[in-house]
Order: C-alpha cells, then structure tokens, then sequence
C-alpha cells in the first residue's frame, strides 16, 4: 500500500488546492458512507426485529375464533349454564327445595337433609380439566405478548357434601335418583347405601356432592 | 508558449557511471529559478534518498548526450502515414548511420511553422531517433528505481528549449534563425534554429593541442561554424543565421566572440543564461546550464521527447500508477455512490421501520383481543366438558336400579344395596341377597341366575367371585327352605360414569 501510494503521481496542472478538495471529497464521502452503512446495519437488525414481532402477533390473528359474534352468543350460553350448574354461592336453599321437590315428584318425602360443615375437597381429576386457563398452552408466547389470561370466575370448583335419608320403595327410589339428574345444580351421588325397611320399604341413606365455585 | 504551474521539475543526465540530479523550482516569474539541490546517484545504487522523490515526480526530464541521438530533418511525401512513416524514417536513419535502426526509440513530428498544405504534396518531419546501447539501460536502470522520465532528450534540444523560452518572452527579437555555440566541460556543440524549430545540431571538435595552441582550435571552430550555418543555407535558404549565442564555460568563446563579430553580418553575444538561475542566493554556474536548460523544460506544456517503443511491456510502475489512478478514480467516484447507496437504503428502512412503529400497536391490540379470545373460548370449552361430565354423561342411577329389579329372578331377594363413588369417578356397587329354593340346588340355581343376568347388563361390569357365598337351611317357618346368601360386587360401566 505504501508502494502503490508512493507511486501516485497526481495530473498535470493539480495544484495543492485540488488535492485538497479531493482529499476533503474523499474524507467526507468515507465518513459519510461508514456512518450511512453503520446506521443501515443497526436499522436492518431493528427491522428483523419488528418483523419478526409483527408475525408473532399474526399468529393470534390468525388462531382466533373465526366467527366472533357466533362464538360469543355460545360462550355466553355456555357460561350461564355452568354458572347455573355450579354457582358461585353454595346456595343451600335453593338447593334443599330443589332436593324436596325432587323427594316430593318421586314420593319419597319425607327426607333428612344434613349438610357436611365444610368443602371436602376440591374437584381435582379428569372432569376438572379444561377449568383453569392459569396455564394454557402457548403459555411463552403470551408472556410474550404481554396477555394476562382473563379472569373468568370458577376456575375451580369445590366439593361439599350433604346426606339424605329416606323409606320409600324400590321403585321410588329409582324415580327419586332420576329426578336427583333434572335439578338445576349439578349433584352427584357419592354414597349409596339400601337396606331392607319395614314391611316393603326399604331405607336410604344417600350421600349426595354439589359444587361451588371457588377462586384457586 | 506558457510555462505549465509546476513546483518542482528535475534533470537527470548519465555521467560515467552516475546520474547527474538537479532540482528546479521557479521563483518569480516564469524566467527565474532556483537550483534546491544537485546530487549524483550511482547508476549501481540500490536505494538512495533522493529517488522517493524522483519517484513521485511527473516532471523528470533524462538528457542524453548528443551523439547518442539523431536528429533526422526529411521532406516526406503526405500520404506517408502510422507504420508507413516511421518506417520510412528507420531508413533514413539508417542510411544517415550505417546500420540498422530497427528498436531504436523514436519520435517525430511535422516541422512546426510550415504551412499547412505544399505545393509538392510533401511535409517536412522533424525525428529523433536513439539507438538503445545507452538508453535501454538507462530505462531499466530508472524502472527499478519507479522513476520515470517525462522527457528523453538530447543536450542541444535542452538549450533549445531554453532559448526559445527567452526568446519567446523577449520584445523585439527578428525573426530568422540563430546558432548556439555550447562549449562546455563535458559537451561541445553546434545548434542551428530558426524562430519555428530546430534545424540541426552538430558536434564542435576539441582541442586536439590540449592548450598549447589556442589560435589553432579558435580556426578549427569559426571553420566548422560557418560551415555549418552555409550547409543549413543550402538546404534551406531562409535559413540565414543571423545572431550567434555563445554558452558554455570554455575560454575560447570569448575568442571566438571576437572572431565571429562582424562576419556576414552575424550579431555574435555571450548567452549567460544560468544567471536566470540561482543556487544559494548566487548565479548558478556555467556548469550546470546544460542540466537546468532539461530540468526547466519541466516547466514547458510540451517539447519533441523520445518515446518508448510500443514493444515494450508495459512497466510495473506504470501498471501500479494506472491502479493507484485507477482506485483513486474508483474512490472519488465510488464513494459518494456508496454514501448515497447508504443514505438510500437507510431513508427506505427507516421509513419501514416507521410503518412497522405505526402497525406494532394496532397489530399487538389485536394480538391481545385475539389471544384474550382464544383465552376465553378454551375456558369455556373446559366448562363445557364438565357441564357434559354431570349432565348427560352422569351415571344413570335410577336405570342401574330398574335394570338391576328386572334382572332378579324369582326366589331372590336384594337385602342391600351400596354404592360408592371414589375420587378418581369409579362407581363400585354392592349387592347382598338371598335366594331360596326347595333344595340347595334350587337355591343356588336361582343365585347363578341372578349372576347370569347381572352379567348381562349394560350398567355393570366387574363382575368376579362372590365377596360373601353361603347355603344354610331354614329355620323356624323356613324349615325345609335352603338359603343362598350371597354379597358380589360390581363397577358401574365407564361409559355410563361418564
């Protein structure tokens, strides 16, 4: 390089004050060309970097639900059914009533109500699955998409149990277990135990489960 | 014609076995010089320190002496023309030399200040012509030091020069030629001009008495003078020599000053042209007129130079001044192209990156709807299955018990029922009975019908050993009676758990 330099020999007629104007040239250009590059370099990561968010966020456009006014109408639906089903109160009230109703359609009234003081246990297991969205899948990607999951109430149910006992017929009883299905809160027979009674009655003792809707 | 604006020019003249260096700056005017310095660098030398700046110079002239030169004067037809041309001036030499001319260096040109169309369809073409024993050398020898020569001359072209230079800028000068008579140290002499070129140049003899009888050399130089301004007369017969310029550092010019004073009218003056010159604050000396006269052409536009022959390869200093020429060309030409190319690409980028600053907060809001909504629809499709687990999908006790009246054959009866569901969902059932039967057999006949028939049933499966299995007689009002007791235990089917 040194050599190459030595050997330049400037034009005819250049004088110093061109070689200066083309040095000034040369220099401004050089730093003008180093810093428009520096910059192009810093913007093309910048740019790579907004692409790939803008496809992130593409991506939930894309997977949401296609017909939103059609969805809603079913979630809303959905929701007040399970809410129905499993409220958010115990609502033992409503509960006994619907229990006597359901005594009184299947002509085993009277019968012995005693509730249990407090929730046995949460509902945990297979039918529980799908409640909680407190980790849902592409759970990475809305973190990185700044999302909260939505709060939607009852993420988790728990279980309280309630005892009844009764004679009544054989026949009765299974009308009365058919009627337990057409309450309005979701019951479930846990225990069931029938013993012989008097003459052809025979004595029930049911041990019954219903829900509420906890927070975790 | 105009001196050229240069800073410093350079002569270099072979002497033995070194090259004479002179630099020359111009001072004031363009008639006044100054000699920054002289040196002499060995033809063998590798390195020294003068050469950098030899090297980086465009106007270096290298003067030869004039006996290595030819120069040729020929009226020469017009369509003579390219290869033609300089063919017909390679005989020419050759007949003026006795040898062959071929890869001599050459260079001509047409007669300056003759008109432009003769009569005789001829031209007149000034040559020089070197032969190569000297030159090629010379050449090699600057090649690898990367000095190259912008002019290659003859010393009597160099004074030449220098004259027409004065002459040029001198009010009053007549037209008509003139003759130089250079008797210095290393070189004596003739030069013939007129206002338009050179019209020849030729050797003075020596002194052959070696300064014991001047008288003698006096006669012998008037003697070849004139006869060398009569035989240019008779060539060419405008060629009347009027004025004769005595240079050099010899004390027989002063002699001859007085022998030539008067004769055919002739203007004879003393030419102390190095007075123009100074070195050290001083006149330079006589000595060195020879070498400013090459260096000052430097400050010429153009003068008749040698040229290399074509054949020659191209040298690498040649090749590395076109590639040096060539990057810098590239430089000053690429670069703002690049810095443009940047500045274009960076104003496209950023005005992307701006659309894509505009879109990200539409884009992320509609994200978050999107993704809120996906939320939610998975939340209520998990309420959903549940909703399904305790709806339709829950035992259907009320069936199981029906079913379960239905399959029990006559001579059984059921003394107890027990269901119990555990955590994972399972149902387990059971069934404690008795059947009846005039006989044992009879009895269990009816149990294994009972067995039978629960086997059957869509509501149950599990079916296995009974828990509890007993025959007993009966006692009191059953006497004569035989009783199975039995106690089996049953799942309730999954797909009706569920």
């Amino acid at each position: 390089m040194k050599r190459l330099l030595a050997g330049i020999k400037l034009p005819r007629g250049l004088p110093l004050a061109q070689l200066a104007v083309i040095a000034a040239w040369l220099i401004v250009f050089a730093w003008l060309a180093a810093a428009g590059l520096a910059r192009v370099r810093e913007n093309r990561a910048l740019v790579a970097r907004l692409d790939a968010r803008l496809e992130a966020l593409g991506v939930w456009t894309a997977i949401a639900p296609p017909e939103r006014e059609g969805a809603a109408r079913w979630e809303d639906a959905v929701l007040a059914r399970f809410d129905a089903r499993f409220p958010a109160e115990r609502g033992l009230e409503r509960l006994f009533l619907s229990l006597a109703e359901a005594a009184r359609r299947s002509g085993v009234d009277p019968i012995q109500v005693q509730v249990a003081a407090e929730p046995v246990a949460a509902l945990i297991g297979r039918r529980a699955d799908g409640l909680t969205i407190e980790k849902p899948p592409l759970a990475e990607e809305l973190d990185a998409l700044g999302v909260e999951p939505p709060r939607l109430e009852g993420g988790h149910l728990s279980a309280h149990r309630l005892e009844l006992r009764f004679a009544s017929e054989y026949g009765q009883l299974a009308t009365f277990l058919h009627e337990l299905r057409r309450v309005e809160r979701a019951v479930a027979v846990r225990r069931l135990q029938v013993l012989p009674g008097r003459q052809e009655d025979v004595s029930v003792i049911m041990e019954l489960e219903f829900y509420v809707q906890t927070e975790a | 014609m105009p001196p050229t604006e240069r800073a410093a020019a350079y002569c270099l003249r072979p002497r033995e076995e070194v090259l004479d260096v002179l630099k020359l700056s111009p001072v004031a005017g363009d008639l006044v010089f100054r000699v920054e310095w002289t040196d002499a660098i060995p033809l063998d030398a590798e390195d020294h320190p003068r050469l950098k700046e030899l090297a980086r110079s465009r106007e270096v002239t290298l003067l030869l002496p004039n006996e290595k030169v030819l120069l040729l004067e020929a009226r020469l037809p017009e369509s003579l023309k390219g290869k033609e041309l300089e063919k017909a001036i390679l005989g020419l030499a050759h007949r003026e030399r006795g040898r062959p001319a071929a890869g001599w260096e050459m260079e001509w040109r047409p007669r300056l200040g003759q008109p432009e169309r003769s009569p005789d369809g001829k031209r007149e073409i000034v040559a020089l012509l070197s032969e190569n024993d000297l030159l090629r050398p010379l050449r090699e020898r600057l090649a690898a030091w990367d000095v190259e020569p912008a002019r290659v001359l003859p010393d009597a072209l160099a004074l030449d020069g220098l004259l027409r230079r004065e002459l040029s800028r001198l009010p009053g000068v007549e037209p008509g030629a003139w003759s130089v008579v250079y008797i210095g140290e290393d070189e004596r002499f003739l030069l013939l001009g007129d206002e338009n070129d050179v019209l020849l140049y030729r050797r003075l003899p020596g002194d052959r008495s070696g300064g014991a009888d001047p008288e003698q050399y006096q006669q012998r130089l008037l003697t070849e003078i004139e006869r060398s301004h009569m035989s240019v007369r008779q060539v060419r017969r405008e060629a009347h020599v009027r004025k004769v310029h005595l240079a050099g550092t010899d004390p027989v010019l002063e002699k001859l000053r007085e022998g030539l004073s008067g004769r055919g009218g002739l203007e004879v003056a003393a030419w102390e042209a190095e007075r123009r010159f100074t070195r050290g604050g001083q006149a330079a000396p006589a000595s060195l007129l020879l070498m400013l006269a090459g260096a000052s052409l430097g400050f010429e536009a153009r003068t008749l130079t040698l040229k290399r022959p074509p054949r020659e390869t191209v040298s690498a200093r040649t090749l590395r001044n076109w590639s040096a020429a060539a990057a810098l060309g590239l430089a000053v030409a690429g670069l703002p192209l690049l810095a443009g190319g940047a500045l274009w690409t960076r104003l496209v980028q950023e005005r992307t990156l701006a659309e894509q600053s505009a879109r990200i907060p539409a884009a992320a809001r509609e994200a978050r709807d999107a993704a809120l909504g996906y939320l939610r629809h998975r939340a209520v499709l998990g309420r959903e299955a549940v909703l399904a687990a305790h709806g339709a999908g829950a035992p259907d006790l009320a069936g199981m018990l029906s079913d379960l009246a239905l399959r029990t054959p006559a001579g059984v009866s059921l003394t107890g029922l027990g269901l119990e569901r555990d955590d994972a969902g399972r149902h387990q059932l059971r069934i404690e009975g008795e059947s009846r039967g005039a006989s044992s057999a009879a009895a269990q006949n009816a149990f294994l019908r009972l067995r039978a028939n629960l086997e059957s049933s869509r509501h149950l499966t599990g079916g296995g050993e009974p828990s509890h299995l007993e025959i007993r007689q009966g006692q009191g009002e059953e006497t004569g009676t035989s009783i199975v007791r039995f106690r089996l235990e049953y799942r309730l089917r999954e797909e009706d758990a569920s």
